[in-house]
Formats: structure tokens, C-alpha cells, sequence
């Protein structure tokens, strides 16, 4: 799921993505950078969450997961 | 009362929301939009969240707020879509038997409300032109400098 400029950068709020049996959200990482080059200064500043959960790169992801590309947050 | 709204926010009920006979203080804070920004003028806010995670964020805070104050009750209140300038777009209320935690945690939530929940804000200034807001990338500076 993608949220305020990254949702603009890429141009929707959601997409499905095929990976590798036991890819982390490293994986998913690199390959939403070669897809969207333009994700990539926005993502090294960001983290990640599956199922609603900050995660870490090195977290296995699994069939189905809720992924969420979180940017640098400003609510308040 | 944890939420997260589209509409005005009614801060007199969120600070009776936490109030009680058990407590004497209770303490409300209110954030809400600022015309000028770095000598820029915000014509008006617009957030975007992602709510069912930023509402789990947002308790997990509260429970922490808990554990660290004897507290009695907590809410938080954070509106999203359009917050035009002088609008709330956030309220925190916070009280217990003796003020000092009240203040405390009160400050402590608001600080790590903007750090860790997944919610954020455009800046729509009067110039035409507007920006996502994410501290700490490109030329913005880090949490916390400056909203």
C-alpha cells in the first residue's frame, strides 16, 4: 500500500506484487526501486509495515501479506 | 475515545471524555493549522492516513502514556481531508489525580504521536503550488523542527 508521495510517485494506492518463496521486505524493497526509480530517495528515508506492523528489511513476507510502504510521517 | 475523523473535531467533548470525579487535572491540547510556515503561506492542510494501522499505533501510545503517568484517562482525536488555516486537526486530552502527569504525558504524547503514526500532511500553500510533508527527506527538515 502506498501513502502521500510515494502514492503520487507511483500512481495508486495499491498493487499486487509476485514474489519469491521466502523474500523479505528487502526484496520487495529493491524491486519496487527498479519498477519505480523514482521511489528511490522517498524509500531510503521510509520503513515498512506488514499487517499494520512496523517491520524490519530482513522480515520473511508470505503469501497475501498487507504491505505498507510508510514515508516519514507528519500527522499532529 | 481513539479516532480518527473526517469532520470537525468537538474538543469540549474530547476533554470531557476524559474527565472524572477521581481526577483533579485534565489537560487538552489542540494542533491545528498555521497560516505561516518558514515565511510560506499555507492557504490550507490535507491528511491522509492509514487508518487501521495508525489507530493501533495510536492506542499502543496511549498504553505506553499509561504505563509511564498514573493517568487516568487518555484521547486522541486526529481529523484528516481538508484542515483549513485556524481548524483543529488533532486533540489530545490527558488526565489524573495530580497535574504534573497530566502536562507530562500530555507533551510525551503529542511528540510521539508525530513521530511513529502513519498519518500525513499536505501542505497546500497560497502560492498554487503544495507538498507532502516527510520530515527529514529533500530539503524538509527533521520531526519535530518545525511542526
Amino acid at each position: 500500500m502506498f501513502f502521500a508521495a510515494a502514492k503520487e510517485l507511483v500512481g495508486t494506492d495499491k498493487m499486487e506484487m509476485e514474489l519469491d518463496d521466502e523474500a523479505t521486505v528487502g526484496d520487495l524493497k529493491q524491486m519496487l526501486v527498479e519498477q519505480f526509480p523514482s521511489l528511490m530517495t522517498l524509500v531510503e528515508k521510509s520503513t515498512f509495515s506488514v499487517d499494520q506492523e512496523y517491520v524490519q528489511d530482513a522480515k520473511q513476507l508470505y503469501h497475501d501479506a498487507e504491505v505498507g510502504l510508510i514515508p516519514p510521517v507528519s500527522g499532529g | 475515545m481513539i479516532d480518527i475523523v473526517t469532520h470537525e473535531i468537538d474538543t469540549q467533548q474530547v476533554l470531557a471524555s476524559v474527565q472524572s470525579e477521581l481526577c483533579g487535572a485534565s489537560v487538552l491540547f489542540c494542533g491545528t493549522t498555521r497560516r505561516l510556515t518558514g515565511g510560506k503561506e499555507t492557504e490550507r492542510l490535507e491528511y491522509e492516513c492509514y487508518r487501521e494501522m495508525a489507530i493501533r499505533e495510536i492506542e499502543a501510545l496511549c498504553e505506553q502514556a499509561k504505563s509511564k503517568w498514573e493517568l487516568e484517562r487518555v484521547s486522541v482525536v486526529h481529523r484528516i481531508g481538508r484542515v483549513e488555516v485556524g481548524q483543529v486537526s488533532i486533540a489530545v486530552a490527558v488526565s489524573s489525580p495530580h497535574r504534573v502527569a497530566s502536562f507530562e504525558a500530555g507533551e510525551w504524547l503529542v511528540d510521539r504521536l508525530k513521530q511513529s503514526v502513519p498519518i500525513w500532511k499536505k501542505e497546500q500553500w497560497t502560492d498554487g503550488t503544495s507538498e507532502w510533508i516527510h520530515p527529514g527527506t529533500e530539503n524538509q527538515p527533521e520531526s519535530g523542527a518545525v511542526n
